[in-house]
């Protein structure tokens, strides 16, 4: 008999709800402080509802962790409808509190049902890319063990880049990591940094720098081909694109292009910018996940 | 008998880990996670502030004078990795953890693995605790044996008078005062120093190699220092480090004193050495050996002719100059990490045993932290490559640490990786410090001498460094310099300050040297630029004349147009160079002031492409363009 499964995750996906094509899907709002007040990703509040108001007003942002009150509400009412639950969540070094949090409530309901916790590793596109790799595999498969294993290939495997024009925003949300050798440039320069999922070190790192678009675009080109090269891997399975304020920007139809160009693949994803994603971001970012394997 | 035996109570099974007092009724806990993490940050200050001296008293395995230093770094690593941690919601157990595995991923130098080893097996002990109880002073008791016990096991070759023996005698003296007293864990802590000190001193008596070279064990010294830490046994402003002597000066004293005593005449020099030799204030003298060679030409002062003590003394000097002088068999210290699932750790020592020495592997999950002294670094990076996932890569040249430990003019490592560029132009100094470059040797119209570049190698206090120059005529000086460091060094042969900002783009200080090396060279002349400059005479090139006081481009060392008008020569190399490039950089000298005008102009007639300007302050040059 076919296994009944929940699938749990943050609003950090960076791609749209719609995007994600599983019925048994549930999922919580990071919540966002904007100049002390509290809002939560809505209608209204997107990333593009942020965005403007940093560049407008010049307000400050953060984020907080996961409720474990939203947890606990969504595992409350699964418990008895479902076989198990898998919770994909953003890298634990992005946010030790909700991972801690998290490994408390699978071992509070530990014997009422098993939670799966899969640590992507990854922030924005790179959760949304761990966690449409996860639903391919429920259509292969239901045996828990094989998938829990396939899934930490995955993540390890799993490269987000990030171009980030100002680092100002990562650093003010406390996600610079190494990624702060890159700040204080006279220059400008477009800072590229990365969750790269077969570091050791699963921050925030830095990738390099470049002084035009299509230069950190190769950037993360070349250095997705090192990769490739690396694991001996002749298509990526799945790219994941997308830009925090425009899809459709000359940066991102680039990228577009530097991958069509330069990669073989099997699916190319444009993703969709989340709310609490814009606060580390800030305006004109773009971001590329990898999925070799 | 047993050397490495621990009391019985360390061998308990399956003792099951909880924190605190015995009494459980009055059970609270001793230190919560908040406050360990305080307590290691005051260990990891000490440490820091008595590195130095601790380099100064390695001496074994080999002299290359940084245990201080690799403990340190290793420490640093671990605590810096749980800053974004809330450690307000985890507990001990948790905490330490995390901090084990940031130690092990950080962990350099025999030092710093055995140090990692040692929590290691601390946290594996206390991992298994009943989290709804708090830990008790028996259960830390039982970790810190399980520490010792792991880091004996894992350690190729253990020796009694190193680190190990600290460990081994805190763990008995803890086990033995928490059954006579129920204090703080603190206050046994504190109660344990004197026991440590004791047997600190004796490390001479249980390794010859230290007594030869006259000094305690440098990682027991680095053990002690940590323990201080832990148990707030000194206050900041306090120091212990002590007057001491380089081991250049110990070595001339104690060289002066055998030619003295062996019959070497000074002439009127002569009652001027032996006033200076027994003059030198014994509190001076940290070094043993040498105190005791020091006391011998006393006594033989006052008893002439004494055979006996002149062959001692000799003897003695001969000791303490071959030992920090050793042959160094293999070169090389190298760590890395190496991820495999597949692979055990007995297969993996058995692989790697005959490569070199000094091997420790730590294993945790899949993660294999590995150190080994080898001749051949590269080539076991590369066999590993067929093992697994290599990362982190580290390799320090020992013999280039050790001449640096004996010299007199001694370098203090601070950190393991700077760029040293050497730049003209203040305006590309600043840049290339935004860029990320650590260390700048900034000259005007003299290119650096040798002694100059010696010293700004010397200032970066790095074990590696990276450097390069704007000028290939600066390649001999600097060629002559790195001879004359102790740092390992890579050289990036540079010629001009493009190719440095380029090294800056490439650069990342998440890869090693080599790492950085390869990719930085295969880089360097990525950015396509023209330089601008007004001729000082008439002169034909390449079938260009040129007058004096025109202004005439330069792309690949060639001219390629010239002109009266400085805007019509730039405007004309645009149109000539630029392809498919969308951003345009000018890099101006002191006299540009007018580049925003011609900027300005520029960006009216190209539409597509960005225009921007920075000063640079170059001599040479009016300027450099780039298109990118």
């Amino acid at each position: 008999m076919k296994k009944k499964i929940l699938i749990i995750a943050g609003d950090n996906l960076g791609i749209a709800n719609k995007q994600i094509d599983y019925k048994d899907f549930a999922y919580m709002k990071f919540p966002v402080i904007i100049n002390d007040e509290e809002f939560k990703e809505s209608e209204e509040y997107t990333a593009a509802y942020l965005i403007e108001r940093f560049k407008k007003e010049k307000v400050t942002a953060h984020t907080q962790a996961l409720l474990k009150g939203d947890l606990i509400k969504i595992v409350e009412s699964a418990k008895d409808k479902y076989d198990v639950i898998f919770h994909v969540m953003m890298g634990s070094r992005m946010s030790a509190a909700t991972f801690q949090m998290c490994e408390q409530v699978r071992k509070e309901y530990a014997d009422i049902i098993p939670i799966i916790n899969i640590d992507s590793g990854q922030v924005v596109s790179g959760v949304g890319s761990v966690l449409l790799r996860l639903i391919e595999l429920f259509k292969t498969s239901d045996d828990i063990a094989s998938i829990t294993a396939k899934m930490t290939e995955i993540t390890e495997k799993t490269f987000t880049y990030l171009c980030l024009p100002d680092l100002g925003f990562l650093y003010r949300g406390g996600r610079i990591g190494k990624a702060r050798s890159l700040m204080g440039s006279i220059l400008k320069i477009i800072p590229v940094v990365g969750l790269i999922g077969d570091e050791t070190d699963q921050g925030v790192l830095p990738i390099g720098k470049g002084r035009t678009k299509q230069a950190v675009n190769k950037v993360i080109i070349e250095n997705i081909k090192q990769k490739m090269q690396k694991y001996k891997i002749e298509a990526i399975k799945q790219i994941v694109i997308l830009h925090m304020e425009d899809n459709d920007s000359p940066e991102l139809k680039d990228l577009e292009a530097q991958i069509n160009k330069e990669l073989k693949f099997e699916k190319l994803i444009v993703g969709h910018p989340r709310f609490c994603e814009a606060v580390h971001t800030g305006p004109g970012a773009w971001a590329a996940t990898f999925s070799l394997k | 008998m047993n050397l490495w035996a621990l009391p019985s109570t360390c061998t308990e099974p399956n003792v099951r880990i909880m924190l605190l007092n015995t009494n459980k009724e009055k059970a609270k806990p001793v230190i919560t996670t908040i406050r360990l993490n305080q307590i290691l940050h005051n260990a990891y200050d000490l440490l820091s502030r008595e590195k130095h001296y601790i380099n100064n008293l390695n001496v074994f395995p080999v002299p290359d004078g940084d245990t201080g230093l690799n403990m340190t770094l290793t420490l640093q690593g671990a605590l810096n990795s749980l800053k974004s941690y809330p450690l307000d919601s985890i507990d001990i157990q948790e905490y330490l953890e995390h901090f084990t595995e940031s130690m092990t991923l950080n962990s350099r130098g025999c030092s710093g693995v055995i140090l990692a080893l040692f929590c290691q097996g601390i946290s594996k002990s206390l991992k298994s605790t009943d989290k709804s109880e708090p830990i008790s002073n028996h259960h830390i008791s039982i970790a810190l044996c399980n520490g010792y016990e792991l880091a004996v096991r894992e350690t190729n070759d253990p020796r009694e008078g190193t680190m190990l023996t600290m460990m081994k005698v805190l763990a008995e003296r803890f086990d033995e005062y928490e059954k006579k007293e129920r204090k703080n864990v603190l206050i046994i802590a504190k109660r344990i120093i004197p026991d440590l000190e004791e047997t600190l001193k004796q490390t001479p008596e249980m390794l010859p190699v230290l007594k030869k070279a006259g000094v305690v064990d440098s990682g027991a010294m680095g053990f002690l220092v940590l323990i201080k830490g832990i148990a707030f046994e000194l206050e900041y402003s306090e120091s212990i480090i002590k007057p001491i002597f380089t081991i250049a000066n110990i070595l001339l004293i104690s060289k002066y004193v055998r030619s003295f005593v062996s019959g070497r005449k000074y002439g009127k020099q002569n009652h001027l050495v032996k006033t200076v030799l027994t003059g030198i204030p014994s509190k001076n003298i940290s070094n043993i050996n040498l105190s005791n060679i020091i006391n011998l030409f006393n006594n033989l002062l006052q008893k002439k002719d004494n055979g006996k003590l002149i062959e001692s003394i000799i003897q003695k000097s001969d000791e303490l100059s071959e030992t920090w002088n050793p042959n160094i068999k293999f070169r090389y210290c190298t760590e890395f990490i190496l991820e495999s699932v597949s692979l055990n750790k007995a297969e993996l020592r058995s692989n790697l045993s005959n490569w070199g020495d000094s091997l420790i592997i730590i294993h945790s999950n899949n993660i294999f932290k590995i150190h080994l002294h080898t001749n051949k670094p590269k080539a076991l990076l590369k066999f590993c490559e067929g093992l697994g996932k290599i990362s982190s890569t580290k390799i320090d040249d020992m013999k280039k640490q050790h001449r640096n430990l004996i010299s007199e003019d001694k370098a203090y490592y601070e950190k393991d990786m700077a760029v040293l560029l050497i730049v003209n132009g203040s305006g590309f100094a600043d840049i290339l410090r935004g860029l990320g470059v650590t260390d700048i040797l900034f000259y005007k119209k003299i290119k650096p001498s040798v002694s100059q570049i010696q010293n700004a190698l010397l200032k970066t206090r790095a074990k590696n460094i990276l450097v390069a120059a704007d000028d290939s005529d600066i390649l001999p000086a600097l060629k002559s310099a790195i001879t004359l460091s102790k740092s390992n060094i890579e050289l990036i042969e540079s010629y001009n300050v493009i190719q440095l900002i380029n090294i800056m783009y490439n650069y990342s200080e998440i890869q090693d040297i080599l790492q950085n090396a390869k990719m930085i060279r295969e880089n360097l002349d990525n950015i396509k630029f023209c330089k601008i400059a007004k001729a000082t005479r008439d002169f034909t090139e390449e079938n260009i004349t040129v007058k004096k006081g025109d202004f005439f481009s330069i792309y690949q060392n060639r001219i390629i147009l010239s002109n009266r008008q400085k805007e019509t020569v730039i405007e004309r190399s645009i149109l000539k160079l630029k392809d498919t490039e969308t951003l345009i950089t000018f890099y101006c000298d002191k006299n540009g002031n007018n580049t925003n005008k011609i900027v300005s102009k520029l960006q009216s007639k190209f539409d597509n492409i960005t225009f921007e300007s920075y000063y640079g302050g170059q001599n040479k040059y009016d300027y450099y363009i780039t298109f990118e």
